[in-house]
C-alpha cells in the first residue's frame, strides 16, 4: 500500500514537472504581431503633430501608404520599395527602402509608437531638428 | 331413526362451517398484522472498508460561466486595441469534464480530488483604458485570449451541511490548479512568458441524492501566476452532475 502511494505521488509530481517545464517560445513575437497588424492594409494619414500643432487630414485623404505581406510598400507620393520591422532598444521600427517616381533611392525609419488592427501612430525626428513629428494613421 | 341422523348431519355441517369460519378469521392475518411495528435494524458487520474508510470514483460533467479581469498597466503601449471591441465584461459559457476521487475516512470526514479537462470561454473585463489623442475613443494595450483549454487538479474538503436519510448536502472548500494546454494567439504571446496557469480558491456545494448522483455548484476564483506583468483574475461558476463510475460501467 505504501509503495502504491509513493508510485502515485512520483507519477503526479513527474506529470506536474513535465507540464510546468513546457514553455512557448516568445522570441520575435512582438515583430510578428506588428507585421500581422500592419500588412495587407492601406493606412491613411489622419493627423500630423509637430510640437503642439496638429494638422488634420481625415477628410482629404492627403496621404496613404500600403504595406503588403511580401514586405513591399507603396505610397500615394509614388514611392515603391520594401520595408522591414525590427525592435531596437525596446522600440519597434519600420525601415523603408524605396525609389521615388524619378527613380531616386530613399531610405527612412519611423518609430512605431503604437499599432493596432485599425489605428497606428508613427514618429520620426526630421534631420536637423530636435522636435518629433508624430503621424496618426487609420484604416478605412 | 332418520331424525337423529339428520340432526347429527346438520350439526356436523354447522360445526364444520363454524370451525372453518373461525379458523379463517384467526389464522389469516391482516396486512396490518404482517407489517412489524418496529422496522428491523440491519446490523452491518464491521468490515475492513469501514475500518479504513471508503473511496469512490465518479465521473462528472459541468457547464461553466467565466469572466476574466485583465490589468495591463505594467506593460508598454506598443500595441493598441479598441476598448469597446475587446471588452465584453460578461460571463461566457464553457464546459468541463473529468473524474473525481471521493474519500470518506473512518472518522466520517469527506475529501475529494478532482482531475478535469476544462474548456474556458471567458468574458473580458479590462481594468485600464488609454487614450491615443487626437484619435477618438479608448484603447487597451493587451488582448487576452478568452478561449482556453486547461487541465486542472483540485483538492477539496467536504464538510456535511445537512445529513438526511436519503439526501446529503456538502460544503466544498479547497484549492485548485489550472494549467493551460491550448495554443497562445499572437496577441497574447506578446508580453507573455509563454505559459499560463491559475491558482484558484474553490467554494461550493454538493447535493447527494441517495448515492444515485451528485449535483454540484462551484465558484472558482483564480489568479494567473506565470505572467506577473499582466495579472489576470479568472472567476468561474460551474454547475454539473457527478455519477459514480461503478453505476455507469
Amino acid at each position: 500500500m505504501k509503495s502504491l502511494k509513493l508510485f502515485s505521488f512520483i507519477s503526479l509530481a513527474s506529470l506536474l514537472v513535465l507540464f510546468l517545464s513546457c514553455k512557448k517560445d516568445t522570441t520575435n513575437s512582438k515583430t510578428d504581431l506588428t507585421l500581422e497588424m500592419l500588412a495587407d492594409k492601406i493606412w491613411y494619414l489622419n493627423y500630423e503633430q509637430n510640437d503642439s500643432v496638429t494638422n488634420t487630414y481625415i477628410s482629404s485623404n492627403a496621404y496613404y501608404i500600403k504595406f503588403l505581406k511580401d514586405k513591399t510598400t507603396e505610397d500615394s507620393d509614388g514611392l515603391v520599395g520594401t520595408y522591414s520591422i525590427e525592435e531596437l532598444n525596446g522600440k519597434l521600427q519600420i525601415n523603408v527602402t524605396a525609389k521615388t517616381v524619378n527613380m531616386n533611392s530613399i531610405t527612412y525609419t519611423h518609430t512605431i509608437e503604437t499599432i493596432g488592427e485599425k489605428k497606428m501612430v508613427l514618429s520620426y525626428t526630421p534631420s536637423g531638428q530636435t522636435s518629433k513629428v508624430t503621424l496618426f494613421y487609420s484604416i478605412k | 331413526m332418520k331424525k337423529p341422523f339428520l340432526f347429527l348431519k346438520i350439526l356436523a355441517i354447522f360445526i364444520l362451517f363454524f370451525q372453518t369460519a373461525v379458523y379463517s378469521q384467526t389464522n389469516v392475518p391482516k396486512k396490518k398484522d404482517i407489517a412489524p411495528l418496529v422496522p428491523p435494524v440491519a446490523v452491518k458487520p464491521v468490515t475492513k472498508i469501514d475500518q479504513r474508510g471508503k473511496t469512490e470514483l465518479s465521473l462528472f460533467g459541468s457547464m461553466s460561466l467565466s469572466n476574466q479581469q485583465i490589468d495591463d498597466k505594467s506593460i508598454d503601449g506598443s500595441f493598441n486595441y479598441i476598448y469597446d471591441e475587446v471588452n465584453s465584461n460578461s460571463y461566457k459559457s464553457g464546459y468541463t469534464g473529468g473524474f473525481s476521487i471521493d474519500r470518506t475516512t473512518k472518522k466520517k470526514r469527506h475529501f475529494g480530488i478532482i482531475l478535469s479537462l476544462n474548456r474556458i470561454i471567458a468574458g473580458n473585463n479590462y481594468l485600464n483604458k488609454y487614450s491615443v489623442a487626437p484619435f477618438v475613443g479608448k484603447f487597451t494595450h493587451y488582448k487576452a485570449d478568452n478561449q482556453i483549454t486547461t487541465v486542472s487538479i483540485a483538492a477539496h474538503i467536504k464538510p456535511i451541511l445537512a445529513n438526511g436519510v436519503k439526501h446529503k448536502l456538502y460544503l466544498i472548500l479547497g484549492p485548485s490548479f489550472d494549467y493551460r494546454i491550448s495554443n497562445f494567439s499572437s496577441h497574447s504571446l506578446v508580453n507573455n512568458s509563454g505559459r499560463s496557469a491559475f491558482v484558484n480558491g474553490d467554494l461550493g456545494a454538493e447535493f447527494d441524492n441517495n448515492g444515485y448522483y451528485i449535483l454540484f455548484a462551484h465558484y472558482k476564483l483564480g489568479q494567473e501566476i506565470f505572467n506577473p506583468d499582466i495579472p489576470v483574475r479568472l472567476s468561474r461558476f460551474e454547475v454539473g452532475i457527478s455519477i459514480k463510475a461503478k453505476d455507469l460501467f
